[in-house]
């Protein structure tokens, strides 16, 4: 099974995703001190439908600095966010982890298109379904209240979290 | 109290059925709710950006703070993020006074004085169990219930305002037991329905799903009951395209929890939006006899 075969590139390690991971990121602090117990692998209910979701060797990649092989493939984006992991870890170790390696995928230019979609309906919506007329009338049908759209304050928090810089990034790459 | 009411996103537009049965329900218990102009909680935006996220939760807490209410949210994916953003602003001094400065410009501060609630809690602690059982006119006798509590009201513990043990919750059971229904164990209760990846990775979801409605429907039960829209959404409004995908047949009605609680103490089935739940309740609705969904809206 060669192509299962996993060769870790030494000279391709980035100490730096180590420290983004385990100091700039105030919930992932945690993440070194995994112990590689697998109480999260077991618990996982993603790992027990697709094997290759494996969090407990993704940790130990993001612990060696295997940024490349992480942020550029799709396997972080399979985390169901479920949690379990984070309430069973005996080391707390897995508090922000899968969201913390996200946002360093994302910032290093590989924001999920999933994502990237949301975002763009957040900043114009507020919500993310657009509330429009129809809706609003079939709610009044129901006996349900109209709902008023404000993105307002959702694109100020846009501004101050570069929210808006990053879909302006993505998009003149695109061009 | 005061209760604000917190849809968040996809209630209001998809599950609707659960929202009308929500506020029939606090309605007919006299609960004081309003609502107020909240955004998305900030759930969505967490695996793209960390601060964004936290800083709509942390709006949706200072809103709910200028309007003395506490929040009532109806989804596991908001109570999860507000409570974790109640949690760490309530902890962290010196993050509450970054937050504030940052909301600020949106003309809100946060001090600490709103508790997040999740509807479930609210039925069970703050109405109470005996309220809800002095209501009960048409006891759910002999109806075996799947309780499923999804992931984010249990999940991570630390951040949330109850007493609830994730790996062993009792309110949603104790709430059908008010009811007289029974809540039946089964297999693969704690594992995730999924739906926080139906839009990444479809198959995966759906898989996922199937795996919980598989050991759900080893236990024969007459419907499931969950308190999270994306749960609904992946075992009612999905069921039938996983049905189709595997070559099963599961036929498991769908009630969210007020609309369990509603039937019981005599609401119609109109009241509690039951014309929109996807899998049919013909059969569960025969067995509680009560009036049947037949009627076209």
């Amino acid at each position: 099974m060669a192509e299962n075969k996993r060769v870790i590139d030494v000279d391709n390690l980035d100490q730096g995703l180590v420290k983004e991971l385990s100091e700039e990121r105030r919930e992932s602090r945690g993440f070194l001190t995994c112990i590689q117990c697998g109480t999260c692998v077991s618990s996982c209910p993603v790992t027990y439908i697709d094997p290759e979701f494996n969090p407990r060797r993704i940790v130990r990649m993001a612990s060696l600095g295997m940024r490349d092989e992480l942020v550029s493939k799709g396997v972080i984006w399979l985390c169901s966010t479920c949690n379990t992991c984070v309430e069973r870890c005996p080391q707390d170790a897995m508090k922000g982890f899968f969201s913390s390696i996200r946002n360093i995928a994302t910032q290093g230019g590989y924001l999920h298109p999933t994502f990237e979609k949301i975002l763009e309906i957040l900043e114009e919506h507020g919500r993310i379904y657009e509330i429009d007329e129809f809706l609003n009338l079939e709610r009044s049908e129901m006996g349900l209240p109209e709902i008023r759209e404000d993105a307002s304050d959702m694109k100020k928090i846009f501004e101050i979290a570069e929210v808006d810089e990053l879909l302006l990034e993505k998009r003149s790459r695109e061009i | 109290m005061r209760y604000a009411l917190f849809l968040g996103c996809t209630a209001p537009v998809r599950t609707r059925n659960y929202e009308l049965a929500t506020r029939k329900i606090l309605e007919s218990f006299s609960l004081d709710i309003i609502d107020l102009n909240f955004i998305c909680c900030g759930y969505p935006v967490e695996p793209a950006n960390e601060e964004a996220a936290f800083l709509m939760a942390a709006r949706n807490l200072a809103l709910a703070e200028k309007n003395g209410t506490d929040i009532l949210t109806i989804c596991n994916a908001c109570f999860g993020n507000l409570s974790k953003a109640n949690y760490l602003l309530k902890d962290d001094d010196s993050l509450r006074d970054s937050t504030n400065s940052k909301i600020g410009e949106l003309g809100l501060h946060f001090s600490g004085r709103v508790r997040v609630r999740h509807l479930i809690e609210v039925l069970r602690c703050d109405i109470g169990l005996e309220s809800i059982k002095n209501k009960v006119s048409h006891p759910l006798k002999g109806i075996r219930i799947a309780a499923y509590y999804g992931c984010h009201y249990l999940k991570p513990s630390i951040y949330m305002d109850h007493n609830e043990n994730p790996e062993n919750p009792i309110s949603l059971d104790s709430l059908i037991e008010v009811t007289k229904a029974e809540s039946i164990p089964f297999e693969g209760s704690r594992k995730c329905c999924g739906g926080a990846l139906l839009g990444i990775e479809q198959d995966l979801a759906l898989a996922m799903s199937k795996e919980v409605l598989e050991g759900i429907k080893k236990s024969t039960p007459d419907a499931i009951v969950t308190i999270c829209p994306f749960c609904g959404i992946m075992f009612d409004i999905c069921q039938g395209e996983i049905e189709e995908r595997y070559g099963r047949k599961y036929s498991i009605p769908v009630l969210y929890l007020p609309q369990m609680i509603g039937l019981s103490i005599g609401m119609d089935s109109k009241e509690l939006g039951l014309q929109m739940n996807r899998v049919s309740l013909d059969e569960f609705l025969a067995k509680i006899g009560s009036s049947t969904l037949g009627v076209p809206q």
